[in-house]
């Protein structure tokens, strides 16, 4: 692809996941909120891609925008939370205080990580074949792997405990 | 020297951090002021999604392929955690008819 439309694609992407994380944040309606977040989580698969994290853009497709997201829409659903709720509005002093507090983390992080930024990242580069991550994922990881089926068996068993009614 | 908005295959490694740490506090800022269980959740999930951009932006410029694999371990994190942060909510809608946190004060003194 010519570079000018990679380019351009990156910032397409970025405005994209920005909205869709306003969205997220600022919508009214629990099920647009999901709905928003679920565009944010495609358009940062393309992201992914684009950088070339070609197994992590695809399992962002499957796992978060395809099953997480699924849940979330359910359990909307399920409680019946389909209606914006109807709440007195927030102090506006708790929500200065919010907004200083996230302008503040983002300056904070920016600044911790900016002797990294003289750096540039090329665009839709050989992404790293699944053989070398996998590699990894059964190598040098391997224990960490083991640690989190643990959690993922804990998480559903915890799931299962706490939903049911009765045992 | 540094050239902003150059016409190059690739972009400025500040840019992708910038993307990801503003969705992070966008995040942030959603948990600090929504009160429906279900939104926060979202919203910690965002945050999830932000730290992921950075591994994989950090992951391009040295050259790596290490944050990519813990991006996949993310997955399994999130997955877990939405499962169970998720039949929590059903539980406490059961429970209290309710999901607005303002009303889960069994815990005050």
């Amino acid at each position: 692809m010519r570079p000018l439309l990679l380019n351009a694609a990156f910032y397409l992407l970025s405005g994209a996941i920005l909205a869709g994380a306003a969205g997220t944040v600022l919508l009214r309606r629990p099920l647009y909120c999901a709905l928003s977040l679920l565009f944010t989580l495609l358009a940062t698969s393309g992201l992914y891609i684009l950088l070339g994290a070609e197994l992590a853009g695809y399992l962002q497709i499957i796992v978060y925008a395809g099953a997480v997201m699924a849940l979330f829409i359910l359990a909307i659903h399920m409680t019946g939370q389909d209606e914006p709720a109807k709440l007195p509005p927030l102090p506006r002093l708790l929500l200065m205080a919010a907004g200083a507090g996230a302008a503040g983390l983002f300056a904070l992080l920016m600044l911790a990580s900016s002797r990294f930024f003289i750096a540039f990242v090329k665009l839709a580069p050989e992404p790293y074949s699944v053989a070398e991550q996998a590699g990894l994922i059964f190598g040098r990881y391997a224990p960490q792997f083991e640690l989190l089926s643990l959690l993922v068996l804990a998480g559903i068993a915890g799931a299962v405990l706490a939903a049911k009614k009765k045992l | 020297m540094m050239n902003f908005l150059p016409l190059t295959d690739s972009v400025p490694l500040a840019h992708i951090v910038g993307l990801g740490v503003a969705v992070f506090a966008a995040g942030a800022f959603g948990f600090l002021v929504r009160r429906n269980l279900i939104v926060l959740l979202m919203c910690v999930e965002l945050m999830l999604n932000g730290a992921n951009i950075v591994l994989v932006a950090f992951s391009r410029a040295p050259g790596a392929a290490d944050p990519q694999v813990w991006v996949i371990f993310m997955f399994a994190v999130a997955a877990a955690e939405a499962g169970v942060g998720l039949a929590l909510a059903v539980l406490i809608w059961r429970r209290l008819g309710t999901l607005d946190i303002d009303a889960l004060k069994e815990l005050k003194g």
